[in-house]
Formats: C-alpha cells, structure tokens, sequence
C-alpha cells in the first residue's frame, strides 16, 4: 500500500475527470468499483433504493459566456443576486454565486445547491458581472429517476469497524471523495480488511428528497441497521489535502449522523476544504503528497 | 474465516444483490417484496445453510460449487413459483447435487414470490 497505488486507482475510478453528468459518473463509478471487487474476490452486499438525482443544463452570460457549473435545483432564470456560497447558506431565490475562499480565481465552485435558480460562477467572472451590472442565465434541472446503491464488502457478517466512504462525485472528485474511495479498494484488495468492512455510498452528494444531502445516508441506514449499530462507525471523507484529522464540523455531522448517532469523521476542516470544495481544482493537483501518506498511514491504524 | 455468526438479510422493497467468496456458516434471507441475487462461490471445505424465506419477491440464488462440497436443497412452496438449475439438468423441489465432506445446505420457503436456484461447477 502506497500513496502511487492509490492515485492509480483514482485514475481507474475515473475521478480525476471533469463531468458535469453526476448521474452517470456515479453510475460508472460504482461499476468500477464491483469490477475491481470482483477482481479481487472481496464479498460484498449490494442494496439499492429508488431515488431522485437531477441532471442539469444551464448558460450564463455577461455580454459574454462565463465559466459556470449549476448550484440550483429548480429550474428557471438566474437573477443578479450576487452571493458568496462560502458561507454555505441554502436561500430560495434566483441568484449567481462564487466561493470567495477558493484557492483560484479562474476555478468555479459549488459548496452547496440552492433550492431556486442558481448557477455558481468564478471569482475573475463576478468582476465582468460587476462590470457589466448585469447577468444573464437560465437553469434547467431534470429529475430523473436513479438506482442509489450502497455497497457493504469486507467481513460483511459481523464487522468491528465499519468505514464509511461516499463514491459519488461533483465534477471531478479527487479529495472529494476519490482517494478514500482508492485507499479502500486498495485496502480490501491487499486483504488488510479482515474484521472490518467498508460501506461504499452512492448519490451522497446529491439527491432530490428530503433535504438534498441526506438521502443517501438515511437509506444507508435502513439498508445496514443491525451492522452499523453492532459496529463502531468511521467516516473517512475528503482525505490527502490539508490538516486531515477526526473532526466536528457541523456540515459532516449533520449529515452523516442520520447513519448513526455517534460517528467519527475522519476528513479536511471545512476551513480548509472550501479552497477546493466541489470545484473545478478538486483534481489530482490538489493533493498533498505528504498530507495523503500521513492519512494512509492513520486510517491503517484504524484497522481492527 | 469459519464464521459462525450469523449472516442476515431482511429485505422489504428494496433489491439486494450479494456477491460472497468466504465460508459463511449460515446466511439468512428474508425477502417480502423486492429482489434478491444471491451469488455465493462456494470455498472448498466448507460447510454451512442458506435459508431463505420469499414472501411475495423474486430470490435467485447462484451458487458455485468446487468438488469436494455436496449441495442439499430442499424447497417447499405454498403459493409461489421454483426452479431449481443444476449442471446436469433441471431438479425437483429436493436433492442432492455433487459429493464431499463440507456439505451446503439450501433450505428455501417460497409464500408467493418466486425461487430460483442455480447450482453451477467451479470455475
């Protein structure tokens, strides 16, 4: 096991491209990651849900074409609400945002989705919008119908330890969540998973019903029930790029604790993980070599 | 590993597919509505009981058999539909499928869904 091996299977899993068709990335993704089970002949169960995952089309212009990726999940025209999505607050009107704590200027990023018309755009844009004093753009949001699978390998019987790592991507992936997705795999592959198992999550990112980020984890909990509350539960979400560590933000907490009550995440403070969060720059540049040895290393120790 | 706890599935609506390598010494599947695959490639030396109880779903059960592991099966039906697909040909609702030591039992009970075991040789 090392840090070369693990962004190979990045590569593999198809992490480090860019797709703005989150329904369909997901869907290979998890193809992948059966063959790569298979392959290694690690048991595993297989439960799936039916639910609403949302495909996108969307334009914004400033007199010209501004890079944009949609942060709305109603369709309709954008307005010139200019908001900072960094402060990761949910508002129900039309409006265009950027995340000021991205680490690039020319990068867009969507820490959150809006229940309105909404497109994220880059901070160079916002100051063509100023410009300008205009925006124009619209919003399309399909719901389509999806298959959501959770995915238990491992010792799936009567695990110590369940690992807890989403599969599902925005964009392109790497921190969020590729490299744990790739440490996992890795992991099972070798055999160092003996008594413990790894709950892979689908659609985590994104689903239409209740609220938008927890879907996933509460039909991971339905699915999963006897095992995850005979087990101790670890979160490892968003590992390999800066001050890895067993953290409370609230927005982990949150949403992860539909699983189970008391959890531990293992994963990049938000304070840190909004540079690059769900944005064009969460690609195989962003990881720190160092940091994702330093976390190989720490979640091998958690091992049974 | 020779488990000895017990592998559940309580399936309601939902589809569930397991796919095991290991030696499992008792799995139980309880399937009301949804669908269930169950792909179990059997180890060698190893023995243990799959039941299964269907209700009003579809279960298909592939098993993979090395020699040297006897398959038992015994299925009783009460409204629902079986087929049981052995190497050599079809089966009835109880027999034997190969010879060994480590013994496979299969034990189904079908209310209304449907059943199907499929017993196939190693690989």
């Amino acid at each position: 096991m090392n840090v070369r091996s693990v962004i190979e299977t990045v590569r593999e899993l198809g992490y480090d491209s860019m797709r703005t068709d989150y329904i369909e990335k997901t869907e290979e993704i998890y193809s992948k990651i059966v063959e790569i089970l298979d392959r290694a002949e690690v048991s595993y169960v297989v439960k799936e849900f039916p639910a609403l995952a949302p495909e996108w089309e969307w334009e914004l212009k400033a007199g010209e074409e501004l890079p944009s990726l949609p942060s709305g999940l109603v369709s309709g025209e954008i307005e010139m609400n200019l908001k900072d999505s960094s402060d990761l607050r949910v508002f129900d009107f039309p409006n265009v945002n950027f995340n000021s704590h991205l680490r690039y200027f020319e990068e867009v990023s969507t820490p959150i989705f809006h229940w309105a018309p909404s497109i994220s755009t880059s901070k160079k844009a916002v100051v063509k919008i100023l410009e300008k004093g205009k925006v124009e753009g619209r919003l399309k949001v399909k719901v389509r119908p999806v298959s959501l699978k959770h995915l238990l390998a491992g010792n799936v019987e009567n695990p110590k330890k369940v690992f807890v790592v989403h599969y599902d991507a925005l964009w392109k992936g790497v921190i969020d969540n590729g490299l744990s997705v790739a440490l996992f795999l890795n992991l099972l592959e070798e055999g160092k998973v003996k008594e413990d198992a790894v709950l892979f999550l689908g659609f985590s990112e994104v689903t239409l019903w209740p609220k938008y980020w927890e879907y996933s984890m509460m039909t991971a909990r339905e699915g999963f029930r006897d095992v995850l509350d005979n087990s101790e539960v670890i979160v490892v979400d968003c590992i390999g790029y800066k001050g890895t560590d067993f953290i409370s933000d609230k927005e982990y907490l949150e949403a992860y604790s539909a699983l189970k009550e008391e959890i531990r995440v293992f994963g990049t403070p938000m304070k840190y993980l909004l540079e690059i969060y769900h944005s064009t720059a969460d690609d195989l540049n962003a990881i720190s070599l160092e940091q994702l040895e330093k976390d190989i290393k720490r979640v091998m120790d958690e091992l049974s | 590993m020779n488990n000895t706890k017990v592998f559940t599935i309580s399936n309601v609506l939902g589809n569930i597919y397991v796919k095991a390598y290991k030696c499992l010494k008792r799995m139980d599947v309880e399937n009301y509505m949804g669908n269930v695959r169950i792909t179990y490639e059997v180890p060698k030396n190893c023995s243990g009981t799959l039941t299964i109880l269907t209700d009003m779903g579809s279960t298909e059960v592939n098993l993979i058999v090395p020699k040297g592991v006897k398959v038992e099966y015994e299925i009783s039906s009460n409204l629902g539909s079986y087929e049981v697909i052995l190497p050599n040909g079809k089966g009835k609702n109880e027999g034997t499928y190969g010879s060994g030591q480590s013994v496979l039992r299969v034990r189904a009970n079908i209310n209304m869904g449907s059943f199907k075991l499929v017993v196939g040789e190693e690989r």
